[in-house]
Order: C-alpha cells, then structure tokens, then sequence
C-alpha cells in the first residue's frame, strides 16, 4: 500500500464540456436543428427460453460488425421459462439517438408475444409472423385486419424450418435470425461464427444445427420475401469503438476509477457487475466477496473502505432497502463508499427484470436522521463509464456515500459507442495520511476543502481514530452537547457546498439554438435512460418547429438547483418524464427549488419510448398554445 | 502476529485517554485491561491494529483504545471486520461485542464469517442480557430471564454460544471469566496468536442489572477444563464440553466451564483467496485495455 503525499485537492474531470453548450453560442434557423438521422429497427419476440435474446443479440453484433451504429434493448420475464421476452434491435448510420423507440419490423414466434405487440403495429409496418401461429383460431381475422390496415405481413414458416434440422422446433430463433439477415441484406459470414460462438462448443450439435436453421431460414427469406435493406449504408470500417452493456460500463469505469475491493450479494439485475468486476479484481489482485445479504456487502465494502481502499457494491431496489442503516453509519463515520442501485418494478420484489427509475427518494433521503449524500445516474452507456468513475471521484473528495442509480432495461442495453479513455481519466487519489506525518493530535473529522482532509489508516498512519456512528467531535470523541451537536450537523452538511459549481459536466443541457432570454414552447428534464430516450423526442419535436429548453442531470441530488431555475426561465411549463409514479425527481424539484414541474411517467415495466414522450410533450405543449 | 523487532508498547499506550462510560465496577474494565495486555505482550503497535465493535455497553470499547476503531451498528461489526481484513490481510482485526449485538441481531453474520474462517479474533463480552437500553433478555439469558420485554420469564433455553461457533467452523474456541485477571488474558492472548477465526466468549456479568449472578457468584463454580485434562483437538470432546456450558443454570452444583473449548491449527484462511493470479497481479491499466479489445465490434 503506497501513501500518497497530497498535493493538492484531487481534481475532478473538467474535460468532458457537453456539446450542446458550445453550440447555443451560435444562430441557427428554426426547424433545421440538427438532421434526424434514419433508423432501422426490428424487435423479435417470443417466448421467453427460446432464445430470443440470443437471437437478437447476434444480430445487433452483425449489425455493429457490418459498420453500423447499433443498440439493443432487451426485456426477459422474472422466471427461467415462460412469459414474453423481446429484444429491439437498432441499427443507424450515426450514434443511436435512442435505444426504445417504434419499430418498424415485427418477428414473432409466438402467439402471446405478437398478441402483446398487435396493437403497436402501424401502418407501413412490416410483421413477420411463423405460420404455425398463423394457423391457430382467431389469428386469420386478427392477421387480415392487420393486412387491411396497411401492414406488410410475411408468414414464415421458421417452425418446418426448424424441425427439418433438429428434429424438434429448437431452433426457430436460429431461423428466424436467418429470415432477418436475409431481409436486411446482412452477410452471412457475419453471423456463422457468432452464432457457432453462442451456442456452445465448436464440435457441438447445438450449433451446428442452429447455423443449419440460420442458412436455412435465410435461404428462404432470399427466395420468399422482398429485400428491406436499411435505408442508409453502414459507415467504412472506423477504428476507436467498442460495444458494451449498461451493467459492464459500469464495472470497468468502477476498475478504471481504482476500485479494489467489491462486495455484493446476488439479486436481479445487478448481480452481473459483480460477475464482470469479480473476474476482473481477481486479474488485478482486487477483492470480490460474495457476502451472505446486502447488509454484509455494504458493512464489508465499508470496512474495507476504512482500511484504505476504494470499494463499491451493487444491488437493486430491496438491497438498498436493507442498506440504509449502513448509509447513514457512511454518512455520520464519513467513509468513502460507492454503492451502485439497478432499480428495478418496485415496491417489494415487484418485477425484478423489469425497468423503473422508483429508488430516487430511497437513494435520496432513505435512512433515518439526516446527513448528506450524493446520488447521481448515467444517461447513456458510454457515460455510465465515465460518470462512474466520477462517483469514486466524489466519494473520495466529500467522504460520504455516493449511490450510482442504474436500472434494469439499462443494464442489459447493449450499444456501439467510442471506446473509453482510461488514459483521459482524471482519478482523485486516495488520500492517506503517510507514515512521515506528524504525528500531532488528529483531527479527522474537522472540516476542510473538498480533498484535502487525508484519512488516517492501519498499518501505514501514525495516528489513529475511532469511526463512530455515535455524534462525535473532531477527533471521533462521542458528544451529546446541543452546541456541539448543532455544529456538527452544519458542518457535514456544508462539506457539499458549493457541489453543484463543482460539477458542471455532470449536468448537460440541451437547448438547441436557444439562447438567455429566450422563450421556449416548453422545458422538459429527464434523468437516466429516460433521459437518453427522450433526447430524440425533442429532436423531433425541434424538427416540427417547436423551441424546446432540455435539461439532462447526472447530478441527481443534492438538487442543481441553478441549474433548474436557469431552464424554468425558458418557459415556466416544465415537464419531468421519469419512469415511476409519484415523480420523485419532480418532487425533489419542488422541495430544493421554486419549480413547480409536471410529472410525466410511464411504471408499467418497460422503458419510455421516443415516439410516446413525443407525443406526450407534443400534448403538454399544446394545452399552453404554440407561440 | 509477534515480532520482536516490534518494540513492545506499554499497556498504557493502548488507552484513548477518555473515560469510559461504562458504570464503576463494570467487569468489562477487566476485559479492557487484558486486551490491551495483550496487545502490548503480542508487540502489536497501536496504528496497526483495528477494532470493530457493534452497538452495546461492550461495544463502547473501541472508544477507549487508541488503536484504529469502527464503532459501527447494531449486529454489523462482523462483516464490516471481513471487509477491513479481505481489503488488507497484514494487519490484524478484533471484534469486540455484546451477546445481544453477536448472537440476537448479528447472529447470520456470525454464522458466515465463522464458516468461511476469516482471520479474526471475536471476543463476546458475555453478560447475558442488554444493559445499554436497560435490562432485557438476550440470547445467552438463562430461561426464565426476566427482562423488561419478558417480564413473565424467557420462554427460550440460551443460544449455546461455544456450541454454535464449533459447529459453524470456527477454528479456535474459548470462553473465560472476567473475575480472573490473567486466565482472560491467556486465553484472550491465545485467540489472538490463532491463525484462523477465534471467538473467545467472556462471562463478564453485569453488576447493574443482574447482580444476583455477579463475580463472586460465579466463581467457585468455575473450572477450566483443559485443566480438567480436555483434549481441545479433539471435535467431539469439544462439543460434549460445549454442550454443558449452562448446565448450571438449571443445576447450580454443575461447574461453569472455562478454556479452550476447540482448536484446529493449519486451515485455510479466508483471506488466502486474496492471492493474485498465478502470473501475478496485472495492472489495471493492461486488464482494461485488453477487455476493452475483446468488445472490439468486427470481434
């Protein structure tokens, strides 16, 4: 263990400026802000066990593999088998502007799954439906109304396809994966060794029987059915990208931050950072403990955290819950700690695999007493590496507990995007007192700037302090005196002065060519993936004409309360669009600032989509009357 | 965990210098004392050692000592102790608890960290029942305690706390009495030297809320029965011992047993799965770098 001799406060990363900010300074006409780019999206779905998702997954990697832009967005049932799973795949020339929008092309492999989509089929659509379903009562008017309506309709017959080569219908996905890339006009020999990679061992009979109903499938689609080629070509062959999963953003911003020690407890959906960050440490020669409930993770992450390293844990909604007390024990002892919430459909055990952003109060203010935290979330999977290197970055500076909010849909979103830059990182050290110090009477707890209060630890300090959860003075000394008591509240609390100055680029804004003064049709903010999806709609909205003031915080609490209050002066209208009921973070709005927002949330499990904040805003507009 | 290059620190050197809050001829001053006895025989210096602590009148300890300390919550020293020694295995952790904070509300914990044989030394200040928040029953309360809450009498034999540590693997066993000054200190001394997960539990009554069962009561009855010629390597032996640990609440002629209970040098510590990989421990930066190649998109 090297004791690092400060040197001055550690410096948190200034250099990601948000774009949006350079372009207001400059004029531009109305209506041409900014050109939409095209999509090409197809969501495939069945039931959940028949590899749906590993269908999906192989073609959003063909697609990143052929030069496009890609995203994919997954949504499984809580059980192993059963239920409806469905994965949307994107593909676009330039960066996904949003991962969950309409779709243009529907795959269904099973009745329950295009029962659940029937009615999100439009006009201009194209359905692609196996005949066996096609077969059962009732799916011949449902199918001819769907005709009527303007919408293509291919029934395929991926379950003969199938059973030709395994004998059983095991590899409809295969098929239809086939079907698709037939479709698409995508290379064969981008999906042979994927899919050989996918489903097992190379002299297996899984897979080879699933790239006989792959070659099969897309043979017949060649023969059978138009091309539907995407709209746009892929771009050439770019070096500088990577893919990555929501949840694996995470782990390897917490690696590159300096984290050495993970501790958790299995739960939905958080458990794969552990998986990934778990193999990682054991590379490094990190820590990662398996512990017995999420009390003992945090407890142990903390007393790791005492010892001088940087530790995180990871869960979901009911880990938090169990977690609270030990918060506020990080929160009044003053250790650094990160602690990572996949939120999930809550309250209780809810729908474990299902997408809320429900946990923002809890994150907040959960614990009883009152001591100051730090919530942030991410708003797409390339700043979820970054952001969390922020948040061990924050935790270090301000001593206190930072919770990362994440959530379920985000987690297994996988997307192209511009490699990270470890070597770009700015990393605030760990601040440990060195052995050489004088060893004067210490004061851990008397306040000082952010990073510049060094932490005394075992084996390398020569003094020593006691963490108390119990009210204690400067030197850990328990106190129960009203004056003491007073100062002390005021002084944790004043450690987070001046927060919001200090992170300016974890707030992004996004006004389009408005300027100060102006005034916008409407002002709308979105956190987390809610916020990555809604960027889109205010696009398209832009596009129509409309003046849109977009705020996207990454910096959820303490409250940007500055920064609130300068997009209210767009347009006193402000919409907040969160996925959970109550508008928790229009609620911390009203409670730290003058705004009075509107809630404007989705909470039925699955993620906004572009196309219905569109129109919710467009409505929101509309009740005030276009200018 | 001796060194003799290490010079040896006084025992006065292991106080904090603020007064315990503990009442006037509490026997856990005892306990504080053969600790820090201990500490200074074993050369540890006091920056490079830690003790944890739940919530309790025997959890206050830490706030004497002038070692490191983490005076956590209620029931969560033990996991917060793993963490402190899986994050840094060279310097060594003590618990210090309550029968309440170890065995009512930390009692999974226990069980856990027992079992995976985490290097540590957990020493229960046993006076069976919660002083702190003033006279309840505990887990150790021998039944017909009654306590505030059980004011009818415990329903419940006590949670044999030698019992459960054996059978939940921990590696050494021992319990003492806080009426003999320098059996803690053997004992207390020995858990610290075993290389593996000790519980040592002291019988340290309370003289505030159950002087009928004090000091002087207990102490004609006690025996230690290595002494008696017990085999502590010996499991089974180990456990028909432990088995009578509070026979004498029911028959006050049976003795009340002290020593070491159980003793199994040589396993494996938790902490060994620390050890970095075979090559050695890679830097971060290279293990990063090579990740991110293999999410290359043409891979």
């Amino acid at each position: 263990m090297e004791p690092v001799e400060l040197d001055g406060p550690g410096k948190l990363r200034t250099d990601k400026e948000p774009d949006s900010r350079k372009q207001s300074h400059r004029r531009r006409p109305c209506g041409a802000a900014g050109r939409i780019a095209p999509v090409l999206r197809l969501l495939i779905t069945g039931e959940a066990g028949e590899g749906i998702l590993t269908a999906g997954t192989i073609l959003f990697e063909a697609g990143a593999a052929a030069g496009f832009e890609a995203s994919l967005l997954t949504s499984v049932p809580a059980n192993i088998r059963g239920g409806v799973a469905h994965a949307l795949v994107s593909f676009c020339p330039e960066p996904i502007a949003s991962p969950s929008d309409h779709f243009e092309i529907l795959v269904a492999l099973s009745k329950a799954a295009f029962l659940l989509f029937r009615d999100d089929l439009r006009p201009g659509n194209h359905l692609i439906i196996d005949c066996e379903i096609a077969r059962h009562p009732g799916m011949r008017r449902s199918l001819t109304s769907l005709a009527r309506s303007g919408i293509r309709i291919d029934e395929t017959p991926l379950t003969d396809i199938a059973r030709r080569f395994v004998g059983s219908p095991g590899s409809r996905n295969m098929a239809a994966l086939g079907i698709s890339s037939g479709l698409l006009r995508l290379a064969p020999r981008l999906f042979r060794e994927r899919i050989r990679r996918r489903l097992g061992p190379k002299d297996g009979t899984i897979a080879e029987s699933g790239l006989a109903a792959f070659e099969a499938g897309r043979e017949w689609a060649m023969l059978n059915l138009g091309e539907s080629p995407p709209p746009f070509h892929a771009r050439r062959r770019r070096s500088g990208r990577a893919i990555l999963e929501g949840n694996e953003a995470v782990a390897l911003g917490a690696l590159a931050a300096g984290c050495s020690f993970y501790a958790s407890y299995p739960i939905t959906p958080a458990t794969s950072i552990g998986n990934i960050i778990g193999r990682l440490l054991s590379l490094t020669g990190g820590v990662s403990l398996q512990s017995e409930d999420e009390i003992g993770a945090l407890g142990a992450a903390l007393g790791a955290s005492f010892s001088g390293v940087k530790a995180m844990t990871a869960t979901s909604g009911p880990g938090l819950s169990l977690m609270q007390e030990l918060i506020g024990y990080a929160t009044m002892a003053e250790i650094p700690v990160v602690i990572v919430d996949v939120q999930r459909a809550g309250p209780s055990t809810g729908m474990p695999t299902k997408h809320e952003q429900s946990d923002l109060m809890a994150a907040a203010l959960g614990s009883h007493g009152e001591g100051p935290r730090i919530v942030v979330s991410p708003i797409s999977v390339e700043g979820a590496f970054y952001l969390t290197v922020d948040a061990f970055n924050l935790a270090e500076q301000y001593q206190c507990p930072v919770i990362v909010l994440s959530d379920a849909a985000f987690a297994s979103i996988k997307t192209t995007l511009r490699r990270p830059d470890p070597a770009s990182l700015v990393i605030a050290p760990r601040a440990i007192m060195a052995a050489k110090a004088p060893a004067a009477d210490y004061r851990r707890y008397e306040p000082a700037l952010p990073g510049e209060r060094p932490l005394a630890v075992p084996g390398v300090s020569p003094v020593t302090y006691c963490a108390t959860g119990v009210e204690h003075d400067y030197d850990s000394s328990p106190v129960a005196v009203p004056l003491v008591r007073e100062r002390r509240m005021r002084e944790r609390f004043a450690k987070l002065d001046g927060l919001e100055d200090r992170t300016g680029h974890l707030v992004e804004w996004d006004l389009g060519d408005l300027e100060e003064g102006d005034e916008a049709h409407l002002s709308v903010a979105a956190w987390g993936l809610t916020a990555w999806i809604v960027k889109l709609a205010v696009r398209r909205l832009r596009s129509k004409g409309y003046r849109i003031a977009a705020l996207y915080p990454q910096l959820l609490f303490p409250v940007c309360a500055d920064a609130l209050h300068r997009l209210s002066r767009f347009c006193d209208k402000v919409i907040i669009a969160e996925a959970n009921f109550s508008g928790q973070y229009a609620s911390l709005v009203r409670m730290h600032t003058t705004l009075r927002p509107h809630h404007c949330g989705v909470y039925g499990g699955e993620p906004f989509t572009s196309d219905e904040l569109e129109r919710r805003l467009l409505r929101a507009i509309g009740t005030r009357g276009k200018r | 965990m001796k060194d003799r290059r290490i010079k040896k620190r006084p025992v006065a050197e292991f106080r904090s210098g603020r007064e315990p809050t503990w009442c006037p001829g509490c026997t856990y001053y005892g306990v504080l004392t053969a600790l820090t006895r201990a500490f200074s025989r074993m050369r540890i210096a006091p920056n490079a050692v830690t003790v944890v602590s739940g919530i309790g009148c025997s959890s206050r300890l830490p706030l004497w000592l002038s070692t490191f300390g983490m005076h956590t919550l209620h029931g969560r020293a033990l996991p917060v102790a793993v963490g402190a020694r899986l994050a840094r295995p060279e310097v060594p952790v003590v618990v210090t608890s309550g029968d309440g904070d170890l065995f009512s509300i930390g009692v999974g914990h226990f069980v856990h960290a027992a079992r995976r044989n985490v290097d540590l030394t957990v020493i229960c200040l046993n006076n069976r029942l919660y002083a702190m928040t003033k006279n309840q029953a505990s887990p150790t309360s021998a039944r017909g305690y009654r306590g505030t809450l059980t004011p009818l009498g415990t329903a419940s034999s006590p949670l044999n706390t030698v019992e459960l540590a054996i059978s939940c693997g921990a590696t050494f066993v021992g319990r003492t009495f806080a009426g003999d000054l320098a059996h803690m200190q053997r004992i207390i001394g020995q858990g610290l030297r075993h290389r593996g997960f000790a519980f040592v539990d002291v019988l340290a009554p309370c003289k505030s809320f159950d002087p009928a069962h004090d000091i002087p009561f207990y102490r004609p009855r006690i025996v230690d029965i290595v002494a008696q010629g017990h085999h502590a390597h010996d499991r089974a032996q180990a456990l028909a011992q432990a088995a009578r640990v509070y026979a004498g609440d029911i028959d006050e002629s049976r003795p009340v047993p002290v020593g070491v209970f159980w003793e199994c040098p040589g396993m494996p510590i938790y902490e060994e799965k620390r050890a970095a990989a075979p090559a050695g421990a890679r830097r971060v930066a290279d293990v990063l770098r090579s990740t991110l190649d293999e999410c290359n998109p043409d891979r």
